[in-house]
């Protein structure tokens, strides 16, 4: 029964592989504490095309929707379910009153790990990149 | 179990392989017409179209203002290797634009001169019909050949399809190549292009929604000696200034024989 040592090393090596991607994540996330990002939210605006809680679960979601509605079928016009109506337009919408996207899409995103590929063409309010 | 004889055994494979053919035929007859519909050949509500005039776009000031405004409209890069050029409306040899009307007698100055060339809008476009995901498709209310960059793949089947050359392909980040302002913003808030997508001319989709004019017409327009280079209209509509040009002048379209059917017109 000399193994011993080499046994426990091994299992040792194979328990630090597998728990890798929970440690490391949590290693990576260790310079914040953790807690959900701040969001700047606009100032002079009251209420988005939908509630918070809404936007927050299904924003990809209506975004997915407006570009389909725009672009294959010419739809312009979102009538949101408290009867107003909007634009369907990521840029003159949606940065119309987020204008800073950095403090509030980007750094939820940054949080979340999820990297949306919308910035790679669509552009600012006024044409930043 | 219930033993069967051969002779029944065969006849009832013979009928199940019988049955399923037909059935198969009829499927493939059934998908292949359901699929014709959708590539949006044929009949449009209305159709979109344009008519430039060889005679005042001979002109270089004319030309190069439908040109830069056409790129600051659409945020379009200004690539100079021509293997990676992006072009939406540019410029062409005359022998190039029409190689059916040249023959060997015409003179330089006709051959080398320059056309105003974009994407023509087809009536029957074969780009729409070999889109392998429908990214380019032809507006039924308008007859507008669009591009969604959403869903292209990439493939370059409709810049082989083209017969005009009126599609280019985003060999690299285009966004490097884009003008931009003292402040690095772009001229417009049109959403540049990204690698790996073709694009081409959208006879100005997202200003007609506004109820403008295409820029590259607004902005011959506005120039002194360039009223009416390019007129811009709906050939559904018996009034519109396209169709009294059409019907009093004697216009031409690039490679007719094709069968394309373009509606960029040409007075000549």
């Amino acid at each position: 029964m000399g193994d011993k040592g080499k046994i426990l090393f091994g299992l040792s090596v194979f328990v630090i592989l597998v728990t890798f991607p929970f440690w490391s994540r949590l290693a990576a996330a260790g310079d914040s504490d953790g807690s959900r990002p701040e969001l700047e939210y606009p100032a002079d605006a009251t209420a988005c095309v939908e509630d918070t809680p809404y936007m927050t679960v299904n924003h990809m979601n209506l975004l997915n929707e407006w570009r389909d509605d725009l672009v294959r079928d010419g739809n312009p016009e979102y009538i949101s379910s408290t009867g107003e109506t909007y634009l369907k337009s990521l840029t003159k919408t949606c940065l119309d009153c987020h204008e800073n996207r950095d403090d509030f899409c980007t750094s939820c995103h940054d949080y979340a790990d999820v990297q949306p590929t919308c910035w790679e063409c669509h552009t600012t309010k006024g044409g930043g990149a | 179990m219930e033993k069967k004889s051969r002779r029944t055994f065969l006849k009832e494979t013979a009928g199940a392989a019988l049955g399923l053919s037909c059935g198969g035929s009829i499927l493939t007859a059934a998908c292949t017409t359901s699929g014709e519909g959708s590539h949006g050949e044929g009949s449009v509500e209305s159709q979109w179209a344009m008519v430039i005039d060889t005679e005042k776009a001979r002109n270089p000031a004319v030309r190069e203002a439908c040109m830069e405004a056409c790129v600051r409209e659409h945020n379009v890069p200004r690539i100079d290797d021509p293997a990676e050029k992006i072009d939406w409306i540019w410029e062409e040899e005359y022998q190039h634009v029409f190689p059916d009307q040249v023959h060997d007698h015409l003179p330089d100055s006709v051959k080398e001169a320059p056309v105003l060339v974009l994407c023509n809008h087809c009536t029957n476009p074969p780009c729409v019909r070999v889109c392998p995901t429908q990214a380019t498709w032809k507006r039924e209310e308008d007859g507008i050949v669009m591009m969604d960059m959403h869903r292209c793949i990439g493939c370059r089947y409709c810049m082989a399809a083209c017969p005009y050359g009126s599609r280019s392909f985003n060999w690299r980040d285009p966004r490097q190549f884009v003008d931009t302002d003292a402040q690095g913003n772009f001229h417009s808030e049109y959403p540049t292009r990204t690698r790996g997508v073709v694009e081409k001319c959208n006879f100005c989709a997202e200003r007609l929604r506004d109820g403008l004019a295409p820029a590259c017409v607004e902005a011959v327009n506005q120039l002194p000696g360039g009223e009416g280079a390019l007129t811009f209209g709906d050939l559904s509509d018996p009034a519109s200034e396209v169709n009294r040009i059409l019907s009093s002048q004697r216009t031409i379209t690039r490679r007719v024989a094709l069968g394309t059917g373009p509606n960029v017109f040409y007075i000549v």
